[in-house]
């Protein structure tokens, strides 16, 4: 090689110098024995020396202790074996300024050219902004790591053809593997179960291809170790390069198997509320007063009311003046301004109709309570009695046609009993009359008598009267009517009117009434019936009993300000303890022609009046039935 | 003692009771009403004449059961019921019993009032058989014990003359207690004598 001209390598010099003066790097040239021969400007810059304060000293001045020992091995190495480790390549080294400081720069080293010994030339670049970089995308990286571990998500990177380059800590754990089984593998084939790869497989396709969104949400289980499978909703990107080449994707998944099945628990209490609210036939709500807009209904609710739970929302109001029948309204608005004003439990029946015109019967009940200081929370239930209401009404009915049956065989019973009953005045009116006839042969002796027996005449003639009115008033059949009655006066008719039946039997009635009873609100002939009833009962009841001994009492008395008493008394040998449980139950009889009806009927009668019919065993071992009846009062309270 | 007879009406029913009363008052028939069995019987005795009216039905004692204590007491009273309608087996039963009739209600007037009187005639009538047949016995006891021996043999048709030898006395002796019977029986004829006799052993029998 020739040597150029000494100007142009003056002027080459020149360039070389301003090169070297020009760069941020320390730009050092040294001999083989490590000897500095110079030292740029950014050098002395990044050092804090002058040029000739290091002119002649080691280069190891510039570095740590530790940097500077492996140094020196380098080169000793390099000199013996000729086989370099840094040109060329650059190492980072911990430098040493003069001040004793160090930063990080990165050494390389360049062999000059056709020297021998040979020398060598070295740059130090200053890399203590890169590294504060470098952490602190280190830094940001750890965070959010850290996050995604707060947030128990697991991070899987894939290269663009499905490879795992990258699992993270929360993704090893939930497959229960290690990163390094995974690193590499094609990720489907490796976590997801074989009947769901191909599906996991196509939405990845289909996210490189741009065929669905970039942001993929997909639900799949992964394997994992242990066996059970984990069910993990995963978002996936696709990496794309500047030039929008794929280059994988990018996957956070988040393990939803416990949330699932939560939710899948909850779903299924909730159909299971919304069965048993279909089964029942009632419905729910929760309301606010204020309203918040948030009112709830629950399905069966809007079906009750006939309207779709998918379109219409719950609108007290519209209820209201739609659908509560015209007739109840008054109540329902009363009830329900008093439900939204005041805390208290509430219950009231009402007739709604339906927007397809049909009618039914809800019993709706709320409990209202103060909400967070400043609202009414009214929560409830409405309860569609339509068929139980339907089934009373149709009970009702058909009760009043068997109590007109059994009056009617009261009747027949009593027939024989009522015409004795009849033929006592009409015996006595005809015995006066001849009487009189035959004393009217001798007036002037007799006129008293004559006159007597003129009286009873026209007394008999009423109480005949009397009988018969009483007699069309039980076989009539007709709806329950109420009007105010003397409970004694009641009671004496009974009485009166089983005395014959009671004289064929041998027994006696006794009629014990009480004092100051009030005027009740009954259906007279009802109660009657009831009575007459018991009474008849008593009687049969006592045919083993000696006829000196057979007695019934027939009692009146006040029960306090809030019901009278009627108990119906005898002293035969009471009802036989296995049956007294069932006595009024229908169809339970004890006598060979019964019905099985007569008590049964009598507790519903009792109980049309709120009343009650009860037994009880009387202190002498007869039977005593006890039926009460509220005293007006008492009922205009309820 | 000799008493008026009366009618004795037991009823429960008190315009029944005292309507029959009046119609019995009105014919002229004295009436005593009970209000029940057992006012009747606390009331009665044997000797009071008269006829009884009773209703079949009644609380406490029945008239069936009444009828049954007076036959226990050996009262010979004649008894009408009075029955309701459909009462004919109760009607029977006293009849059975000795009832002197019954009456179903209702009834005519004439025919209780026929009944109430033939009733008080069977009763006098049975009183005064009664009061003979203890007039006889009287005098029976009143006889020594040959003169009952020759009352026997006298009904028995038998001679004076076969008496004494049966007797072994005179015939004069046998005149004499034979004359002595017939005067002590009040017997105005020997045929009289026999139906003292006869009536005698029916009570005995």
């Amino acid at each position: 090689m020739t040597q150029p001209p000494r100007d142009v390598l003056q002027s080459q010099l020149g360039e070389l110098q301003a090169l070297l003066d020009a760069t941020v790097d320390a730009v050092v040239l040294i001999d083989h024995r490590g000897l500095i021969e110079s030292f740029n400007r950014s050098g002395e810059r990044l050092f804090g020396y002058r040029a000739d304060e290091l002119i002649g000293r080691n280069v190891s001045v510039l570095m740590t202790a530790r940097d500077s020992g492996s140094h020196d091995g380098y080169m000793g190495r390099y000199m013996k074996t000729g086989v370099a480790h840094i040109i060329g390549v650059g190492r980072e080294v911990d430098a040493r300024r003069k001040d004793g400081s160090v930063f990080p720069a990165v050494l390389s080293v360049g062999q000059v050219r056709d020297s021998d010994p040979p020398r060598f030339v070295g740059l130090l670049h200053d890399i203590t902004l890169r590294r504060e970089a470098m952490a602190a995308l280190r830094r940001e990286r750890d965070r959010a790591n850290l996050y995604l571990e707060v947030a128990q998500v697991i991070l899987v990177g894939l290269s663009g053809d499905g490879r795992v380059q990258l699992i993270n800590r929360k993704g090893c754990e939930t497959l229960g593997r290690r990163e390094i089984d995974l690193l590499g593998h094609d990720w489907v084939d490796a976590a997801v179960p074989p009947e769901q790869r191909a599906e996991a497989h196509a939405r990845l396709t289909a996210l490189a291809r741009r065929e669905i969104s970039s942001d993929l949400y997909v639900e799949y289980d992964v394997m994992t170790a242990a066996g059970p499978r984990r069910l993990i909703a995963w978002r996936c990107v696709a990496l794309r390069d500047a030039q929008d080449a794929l280059l994988g994707f990018l996957c956070s998944g988040e393990d939803i198997t416990d949330r699932r099945s939560i939710e899948q628990s909850m779903a299924r209490t909730q159909a299971l509320l919304n069965e048993a609210q279909e089964i029942a036939n009632f419905g729910n709500f929760e309301v606010y007063h204020p309203p918040t807009g948030d009112a709830f209904w629950s399905p069966q609710l809007f079906r009750i009311f006939g309207l779709d739970p998918a379109i219409d929302v719950p609108n007290a109001e519209r209820l209201a003046a739609e659908l509560i029948h015209a007739d109840d309204l008054a109540r329902f608005a009363a009830e329900w301004d008093a439900a939204r004003s005041a805390p208290g439990n509430r219950s009231g029946a009402y007739r709604i109709i339906t927007p397809a015109g049909e009618v039914r019967h809800v019993q709706i009940t709320s409990s209202t309570t103060p909400w967070q200081g400043e609202r009414m929370r009214i929560a409830g239930t409405v309860l569609d009695v339509t068929e139980a209401t339907r089934a009373a009404e149709q009970a009702r009915e058909s009760q009043q046609r068997m109590t007109h049956v059994s009056r009617l065989a009261t009747m027949g019973e009593m027939a024989a009993g009522i015409a004795h009953e009849l033929n006592q005045p009409l015996a006595a009116i005809a015995n006066y009359a001849s009487a009189a006839s035959r004393l009217t042969a001798a007036p002037d002796d007799s006129i008293e008598d004559i006159k007597l027996s003129l009286e009873q005449i026209a007394a008999q003639a009423l109480r005949a009267g009397e009988i018969i009115r009483r007699l069309r008033s039980l076989v009539q059949n007709r709806e329950t009517r109420r009007e105010p009655a003397e409970v004694n006066d009641l009671v004496a008719e009974v009485v009166s009117f089983s005395q014959s039946d009671a004289r064929l039997h041998d027994v006696q009635i006794r009629l014990e009434p009480g004092d100051d009873l009030p005027v009740l609100w009954i259906d007279r002939i009802q109660i009657q019936q009831i009575l007459l009833n018991l009474v008849r009962n008593a009687i049969e009841a006592m045919e083993g009993v000696p006829p000196q001994s057979r007695l019934i009492a027939v009692s009146t008395e006040c029960d306090g300000d809030t019901a009278v008493i009627i108990k119906v008394t005898d002293s035969g040998p009471g009802v036989p303890a296995a049956l007294v449980a069932k006595i009024f139950d229908p169809f339970c009889t004890t006598k060979e022609s019964g019905t099985g009806l007569g008590l049964a009927i009598s507790r519903t009668i009792a109980e049309a009046h709120q009343g009650k019919l009860t037994y009880q065993r009387a202190p002498g071992g007869g039977a005593r039935f006890i039926l009460r009846l509220p005293s007006p009062q008492q009922r205009n309270e309820r | 003692m000799i008493r008026n007879p009366s009618v004795y009406v037991v009823d429960d029913d008190d315009a029944v009771r005292n309507s029959l009363r009046m119609l019995l008052k009105s014919v002229g028939i004295p009436a005593v009403a009970y209000g029940s069995a057992r006012d009747f019987l606390s009331a009665y005795h044997a000797e009071l004449p008269g006829c009884l009216v009773l209703d079949v039905r009644m609380p406490g004692m029945s008239g069936l059961e009444l009828q049954e204590e007076l036959n226990r007491l050996g009262a010979v009273i004649p008894v009408i019921f009075i029955t309701g309608h459909g009462d004919i087996p109760m009607a029977v039963e006293a009849m059975q019993h000795g009832a002197f009739d019954f009456l179903q209600k209702p009834f005519r007037d004439q025919d209780l009032i026929d009944r109430v009187q033939r009733a008080l005639v069977t009763d006098g009538q049975n009183r005064s058989a009664l009061a003979e047949e203890h007039q006889i016995a009287e005098r029976y006891e009143s006889l020594t014990p040959r003169e009952r021996e020759v009352l026997a043999l006298v009904t028995q048709g038998k001679a004076n003359k076969v008496m004494a030898g049966d007797l072994g006395v005179s015939q004069r002796t046998v005149e004499i207690h034979r004359a002595r019977v017939m005067e002590k029986m009040r017997a105005s004829s020997l045929a009289q004598l026999v139906r003292m006799v006869m009536n005698l052993e029916t009570r005995k029998a």
